[in-house]
């Protein structure tokens, strides 16, 4: 029984260190005003909207 | 607009009240000065590409975690807080437009007093699109009064009886267009500098942002 007891306690110890810490999303980290009503992206839709909202590289709307 | 709108709408993300609706008003703004034959159409133009950059400079900041205008930086706190539904953030979102960002959009496209007719129509896009307005933010997010809101309630629906439909709608925006338009010139001619037309409009976006929320409080805003 107690052998049992320490491979289960084996497993989950090792499964515990092996388990990557989960990295943060860019619009985790970026994102100052955070609250329950907030929204997080894809790494992909967050660059995505980077890009679409860069006014520095904006296409008028109107030409 | 469009695929920043669609991103935002996949994820039903609170941040996109304001560009649904907003993004009805800019199609219709693109297919009516896309053909315009006024004098002034290039004024036009700059003038509602500087209105779309305000806001999406904004979001752009907001993404960055970068310092926000103020009025927009009341939009994403109240996105973020979650405690007001989601036409009551469309509705700050106009205030931010219409009472904060018109005097310097006109200020900065250097709007002469000429343009004023055609500021006037082009402002009545925003007015003109609130059925196809409503319906997108129904559909994107379930909001169900945004058109009766948009009447001002039943004392202007009894208007509209009378005067026609969309006649309250129309008025509610000349008041407060005739009124960024005034500041706007006033910048333009150097009446006031820009900190004291900080002042005015954001005193002025703060009264307005109460009335919302005495509406949202009387669960008006659903």
């Amino acid at each position: 029984m107690n052998h049992k007891l320490l491979i289960y306690l084996s497993i989950l110890l090792l499964c515990t260190f092996c388990t990557k810490e989960k990295q943060p999303s860019l619009s985790e980290q970026h994102i100052q005003i955070v609250g329950e009503g907030t929204t997080f992206y894809t790494d992909e839709d967050y660059n995505l909207l980077l890009e679409l909202t860069d006014t520095s590289k904006f296409i008028a709307l109107l030409n | 607009m469009n695929n920043l709108t669609a991103i935002l709408n996949k994820y039903h993300d609170r941040v996109g009240a304001f560009p649904t609706l907003y993004n009805v008003v800019t199609n219709v703004a693109y297919q009516t000065l896309s053909t315009s034959t006024s004098v002034h159409a290039p004024e036009g133009k700059a003038f509602m590409n500087e209105f779309a950059k305000h806001f999406i400079r904004n979001l752009h900041s907001y993404l960055l975690g970068e310092t926000i205008e103020p009025a927009w930086n009341n939009y994403f706190i109240r996105v973020a807080e979650n405690r007001n539904t989601i036409l009551h953030l469309a509705l700050s979102g106009i205030n931010a437009h219409i009472t904060y960002d018109i005097p310097f959009v006109l200020d900065n496209i250097k709007a002469q007093p000429e343009f004023e007719a055609d500021f006037v129509e082009y402002t009545d896009f925003i007015a003109a699109t609130y059925p196809a307005a409503s319906l997108e933010l129904n559909k994107q997010y379930g909001v169900q009064n945004a058109d009766n809101v948009f009447q001002l309630f039943e004392l202007g629906k009894a208007i509209d009886n009378v005067k026609g439909i969309g006649f309250t709608t129309h008025l509610a925006i000349d008041i407060l267009r005739t009124e960024s338009w005034n500041r706007g010139m006033n910048l333009v001619q150097h009446k006031l500098s820009i900190q004291q037309m900080n002042g005015i409009c954001w005193q002025s976006f703060r009264d307005r942002e109460k009335l919302i929320q005495f509406f949202d409080d009387q669960k008006l805003l659903f």
